[in-house]
C-alpha cells in the first residue's frame, strides 16, 4: 500500500493545521476545496482537538468483534464450504489474480485474519495489523462474488479508514511498550471520517428503498414477513399484509434519518434506541449474521467522549485485577495532562486528504452508477453491488446451459450443480455477469474433452418480487462470444413491458 | 426532542394510512397455519405412503422365503410380480427423503441405477460384502433387483437356472434374500420412525428456514421432480452425452417398466401437492393451498393453477412415450423430448416460483445473507 500510517517521529514535525496551512499556500487550484475548509467552521471542526477515546473504543470493539466474526466463520465450517469445496470461483472484474490458497493456506490466511484483529482489538503492534487486516478480509472477499454481502463490503472500508488514523495510541500494548506514544487528543476529523462513513451507509441504504416495489407493493416484505409467522410473540403480526407496509415504509424512514437522528444531540438517545431496536428486529427475522451486532456497536461512534470514558472506565474496572490491566487503566482519559497535539508533515497532510477525498468521492457516487446503464437495475443488476442496497428484493432463478459441438451439432444440458455448490448454483441463477463467467468456465471444460469451439447458451428463469419466472438471457446467444466489460450487457432480455402492464394493474386495485 | 418524535411518528403513521386504506381488494391477511400443513402431510400423507411400501415389502420377504425352499417357475413368477409392485410403491414414497429417510439415505440405498451388474457378480461369488457401503449403493435396491429377477437370462426358465443349477445359485439366492431383507429393515424402520414421535418433530419445525420442514419438503419436492427430469428421462435421452441415446441407464431397465414408474412418480408429485393421500380424497391445508392463501401469480394467473396445468400436461406428454424407455431414447426421440420439455417447464415453477412465493430458503448451505 502507498500510503503509509502517521508514523510516530513524522508526528513531531508539525502539526495538521499547519499541513492545511500549507496547502492552502500552495498554488494548485485543486486544493481550493481545502484552503476553504482550513478558513471555515467545518476546517475547524475537523482540526479541532478532540479526545482520542470514542475512537480507541471503536478499535477495540471492531477487533473484538471481528476476532468474534472470523471465529463464527471458522465454527460453522464456512472456510471449508465457501473456499474449499467449490472447484470453480467467481472472480471479481480485473481481480482475475485473487485465487483460493488451498487447505492449508486458507486455514492459515484465516488464522492471520483472526490474530490481526486481536492485534486491533489489543493495540498491539497496530500499525502493522490494522494494515494486515484490511488485507486478508479484502482478499477474501475478492475470492468469489458468491459471496458478496454488503456488510463484508462495509468491513473492507471500516478496516481500511481505521488505517489511517492512531487508533492505537491510548489504551493500548503499543503505549504500554512505548509510552511515548500517548495522545489523548487527536483531530477531529479522525473521528467524523468513521461518522461520515457509517452515515453513507444507512442513508444511502435508505434512498436505495425508495422505489416501487419497496413502498407501492410492500415487495419482498410481503413474501418474507408471512414466512416467519411461527416466530414467538411477534409471529401472528407478519400475517398482516399492513404489518408488510410498516415494516417497508418504517424501514426506509429508519435508514433516511437516523444518520442525521444520531448527529444531533438532542435526538442522539432516541436514534440509538431506535439502532438498537431496529437491528435486533432484523437481526431476528433475517440471516443475516453478526450484521446487527456490528452496526449496534459501531454506531456508538456517534456518542460524546464523555460516554466512551464512562465505557473505558467500566472497562477498566471489569478487568481490574489483571496484571496488564493495572498498567493499562494508567493510560486514557483523565489520568494525564493533554498530550501534545499529534504532528503530521505537509506530505502526509497532502497524501490523506487525497485519499480520504477520493474515497469519499467513490463512496458518493457508486451507488448512482446504475444510472449510466438501461433497463430495470433489479433486473439486470448492472450498478448494483456496493451501493448499500440491501435485502431489497425476492430473486431467484432456476437455469439451464446448453453446450453444443458444432461439428456435429450435439448438444448437452449442463446443470450448474454438477460443477457448484448450491450456494454458487443460487447465487449465479439471479446475476448475468456469473452466468457469463460459469458459460466461460464450460467452454474450458469442453475444450479440455476434446471439443474443439464449444457453444455455450443458457435457459435461464427468474422471479423477481413475486412476479413469476420469466425468460432472463436471450437462449439464443453463444455467451462463449461475450466478454464481460462495463458496458450493458444486451444479452440480457428487457424487463419486460408486459411486467409493467402488470405492475399497474396491480396499482389500480390499491 | 419530544417534538422530533412526534413529527417522525405523524410522518409513518399518515403513510401507513395512505397505503393500508387502499388496499380494499388484496388480501389483507394471510390465514395459514404452516402446522396444520405440516400435521395433515404428516398423518395422512406420508404415514399411509410408508405403510403401502411397508405391506408390498413385507410380501416380498414371503415371497423370497418361499422361492428359497422352493425355487420354481410359478415361484419365480410371484417374486417378479411382487417385486414390480413394491417398485411402483417405491416411486410414491421417494419424495420424502427427510427426517428418517434422509438419515438412512433411503433414496440412494433403494434407488441407484444404473445398477453395476459387474459388481453384484463379484459380491455374490465371493460372499463377502457390506451393503452398508456406499460403494455397494449401485449393487443393490430395486435396481439390483431388477437385474437379478429380470435381466440374467433373455426368458424365465434360463433365469430360474441362475438360481439351480448354474454356479454360484446358492450364493445368488443369499444376495437376492440381503437385498430384499435390507429393503424391509429400512422401511420398517422409516415407518416405526414416523408412527413413534417424529410427527411430533416435524410439525414442530414448522418455520421456512434451512432445516425447517416446510423447507425440506418444497426442496424434495422439486428434487424429486427432477430426479425423473434428469436420471430417468434426461440421461436415457443423452442430454449429458451430445444427444448419443444411453438406453442402458433407464430405470428398471431390465423388466421394462421404466415409462410406467415415471408416470407414476411425476403423478405422485401432483398428488402431494395437493395432498391427496394414496387412496382416498383431498383434504386439509397443502403446498397448493399455501400459494392460494399467499396470493401467489405466474403472469397475472394463480400459481398453483400454472403449476396444475403444466403437471398435467408434463404427465400426459410422458405417458405417451411408448415402452421401454430404453427404446423410445434411440427410436422415438421426438416423443421422449416433447414429455423432457413439458417436464422441464415445471421444474421451472417449483423449483422457482413455488419457494420464491413461499419465502422458503432453497439452499441446505447455511451462510448469511445480506
Amino acid at each position: 500500500m502507498k500510503f503509509k500510517v502517521l508514523d510516530n517521529r513524522e508526528f513531531e514535525r508539525s502539526s495538521l493545521s499547519d499541513a492545511f496551512a500549507r496547502i492552502q499556500r500552495g498554488s494548485a487550484s485543486a486544493w481550493s476545496v481545502c484552503r476553504g475548509m482550513s478558513y471555515g467552521r467545518l476546517g475547524t471542526f475537523l482540526t479541532e482537538q478532540t479526545s482520542i477515546t470514542p475512537l480507541v473504543i471503536f478499535r477495540i470493539l471492531f477487533g473484538a468483534v471481528m476476532l468474534f466474526s472470523v471465529i463464527r466463520f471458522a465454527a460453522n465450517g464456512w472456510i471449508e464450504t465457501q473456499y474449499l469445496e467449490p472447484t470453480f470461483f467467481f472472480t471479481y472484474y480485473g481481480f482475475d489474480w485473487v485465487k483460493p490458497f488451498g487447505v492449508t493456506g486458507m486455514y492459515l490466511l484465516f488464522a492471520l485474519m483472526g490474530l490481526s484483529a486481536l492485534m486491533v482489538m489489543l493495540g498491539c503492534f497496530y500499525r502493522i495489523f490494522s494494515v494486515l487486516f484490511f488485507l486478508t478480509f479484502t482478499y477474501i472477499e475478492l475470492i468469489d462474488k458468491t459471496n458478496y454481502l454488503n456488510h463484508y463490503y462495509f468491513i473492507s472500508i471500516v478496516s481500511f479508514l481505521l488505517t489511517l488514523v492512531p487508533a492505537h495510541r491510548s489504551f493500548s500494548l503499543d503505549v504500554l511498550r512505548n509510552p511515548k506514544l500517548e495522545l489523548t487528543h487527536i483531530p477531529g476529523w479522525m473521528i467524523f471520517i468513521l461518522q461520515l462513513q457509517l452515515g453513507i451507509v444507512y442513508f444511502y441504504a435508505g434512498i436505495a428503498k425508495l422505489n416501487y416495489d419497496w413502498l407501492v407493493n410492500a415487495q419482498p416484505m410481503k413474501i418474507w414477513l408471512p414466512s416467519k409467522s411461527n416466530l414467538p410473540v411477534i409471529g401472528w403480526l407478519f400475517e398482516y399484509v399492513w404489518v408488510a407496509y410498516a415494516f417497508s415504509w418504517l424501514g426506509a424512514f429508519y435508514d433516511i434519518s437516523i444518520p442525521f437522528l444520531l448527529v444531533f444531540r438532542r435526538t442522539r438517545g432516541f436514534a440509538y434506541s431506535l439502532v438498537i431496536g431496529f437491528h435486533f428486529m432484523t437481526g431476528m427475522l433475517f440471516q443475516i449474521g453478526m450484521f446487527p451486532y456490528i452496526m449496534i456497536l459501531l454506531t456508538l461512534i456517534f456518542f460524546r467522549a464523555e460516554v466512551h470514558e464512562k465505557i473505558l472506565n467500566n472497562i477498566k474496572s471489569a478487568f481490574k485485577r489483571t496484571a496488564v490491566m493495572l498498567s493499562l487503566s494508567k493510560q486514557g482519559a483523565g489520568t494525564r495532562h493533554p498530550s501534545t497535539p499529534l504532528r503530521v508533515t505537509a506530505t502526509h497532510g497532502y497524501a490523506l486528504i487525497t485519499v480520504l477525498a477520493i474515497h469519499f468521492l467513490i463512496q458518493l457516487l457508486l451507488p448512482f452508477r446504475y444510472a449510466l446503464y438501461p433497463d430495470n437495475l433489479f433486473w439486470t443488476e448492472e450498478g448494483y453491488r456496493f451501493s448499500w442496497r440491501v435485502m431489497l428484493m425476492e430473486k431467484a432463478g432456476t437455469c439451464f446451459f446448453y453446450v453444443t459441438d458444432p461439428k456435429t451439432g450435439g448438444t448437452d444440458e449442463v446443470s450448474p450443480s454438477e460443477y457448484l455448490t448450491k450456494h454458487q448454483e443460487k447465487m449465479m441463477s439471479t446475476q448475468p455477469d456469473m452466468l457469463l463467467q460459469f458459460a466461460h468456465e464450460l467452454e474450458t471444460i469442453y475444450k479440455q474433452q476434446g471439443i474443439e469451439n464449444p457453444e455455450v447458451r443458457v435457459e435461464s428463469y427468474v422471479s423477481l418480487n413475486g412476479r413469476g419466472s420469466r425468460l432472463f438471457i436471450d437462449p439464443q446467444v453463444n455467451l462463449v462470444a461475450q466478454q464481460e466489460s462495463f458496458r450493458h450487457k444486451d444479452w440480457v432480455l428487457p424487463f419486460e413491458e408486459s411486467q409493467r402492464e402488470l405492475a399497474l394493474n396491480r396499482e389500480e386495485k390499491f | 426532542m419530544r417534538q422530533n418524535i412526534s413529527a417522525f411518528l405523524a410522518i409513518i403513521l399518515s403513510g401507513l394510512i395512505l397505503t393500508s386504506g387502499c388496499g380494499k381488494d388484496s388480501p389483507n391477511k394471510v390465514n395459514f397455519d404452516r402446522k396444520v400443513m405440516l400435521e395433515n402431510y404428516a398423518n395422512n400423507i406420508i404415514i399411509p405412503t410408508y405403510q403401502n411400501l411397508k405391506s408390498k415389502t413385507d410380501s416380498l420377504k414371503t415371497a423370497v422365503d418361499s422361492f428359497t425352499v422352493n425355487p420354481s417357475l410359478n415361484e419365480l413368477d410371484v417374486l417378479q410380480n411382487i417385486f414390480l409392485n413394491v417398485y411402483r410403491a417405491w416411486q410414491l414414497a421417494e419424495v420424502y427423503e427427510l427426517g428418517p429417510a434422509k438419515d438412512v439415505l433411503l433414496r440412494s440405498s433403494f434407488n441407484t441405477f444404473p445398477t453395476d451388474t459387474t459388481l453384484i457378480g463379484s459380491n455374490l461369488r465371493s460372499g463377502s460384502y457390506n451393503l452398508e457401503t456406499a460403494s455397494n449403493f449401485k449393487a443393490k435396491g430395486f435396481p439390483a433387483l431388477d437385474f437379478l429377477l429380470f435381466g440374467l437370462a433373455a426368458s424365465d426358465a434360463a433365469i430360474l437356472d441362475f438360481y439351480t443349477t448354474e454356479t454360484s445359485a446358492a450364493n445368488r439366492l443369499t444376495y437376492l434374500t440381503d437385498i430384499i431383507g435390507e429393503i424391509k429393515t429400512k422401511t420398517d424402520g422409516v415407518l416405526n420412525f414416523w408412527q413413534n414421535g417424529y410427527v411430533e418433530t416435524f410439525k414442530s419445525a414448522d418455520g421456512t428456514d434451512v432445516g425447517s420442514s416446510t423447507s425440506y419438503l418444497v426442496n424434495e419436492f422439486s428434487y424429486t421432480w427432477e430426479l425423473t427430469k434428469n436420471p430417468r428421462i434426461g440421461i436415457p435421452l443423452g442430454k449429458k452425452s451430445l444427444e448419443i441415446p444411453l438406453p442402458k441407464k433407464t430405470e428398471a431397465y431390465y423388466s421394462g417398466i421404466s415409462v410406467e414408474l415415471a408416470v407414476l412418480n411425476l403423478q405422485n408429485i401432483r398428488r402431494v401437492f395437493i395432498a391427496e393421500p394414496i387412496n382416498g380424497t383431498v383434504q386439509g391445508l397443502s403446498l397448493k393451498t399455501y400459494l392460494d392463501e399467499l396470493g401467489a401469480e405466474h403472469n397475472g394467473q394463480p400459481l398453483s393453477d400454472t403449476i396444475l396445468t403444466q403437471f398435467d400436461l408434463a404427465i400426459a406428454k410422458t405417458e405417451l412415450v411408448p415402452n421401454p424407455l430404453s427404446d423410445a431414447v434411440a427410436n422415438n426421440t421426438t416423443v421422449v423430448n416433447v414429455a423432457y420439455i413439458e417436464i422441464q417447464k415445471a421444474m421451472v415453477l417449483i423449483k422457482n416460483d413455488m419457494p420464491s412465493a413461499m419465502g422458503v430458503l432453497i439452499t441446505y448451505q447455511d451462510s448469511d445473507g445480506d
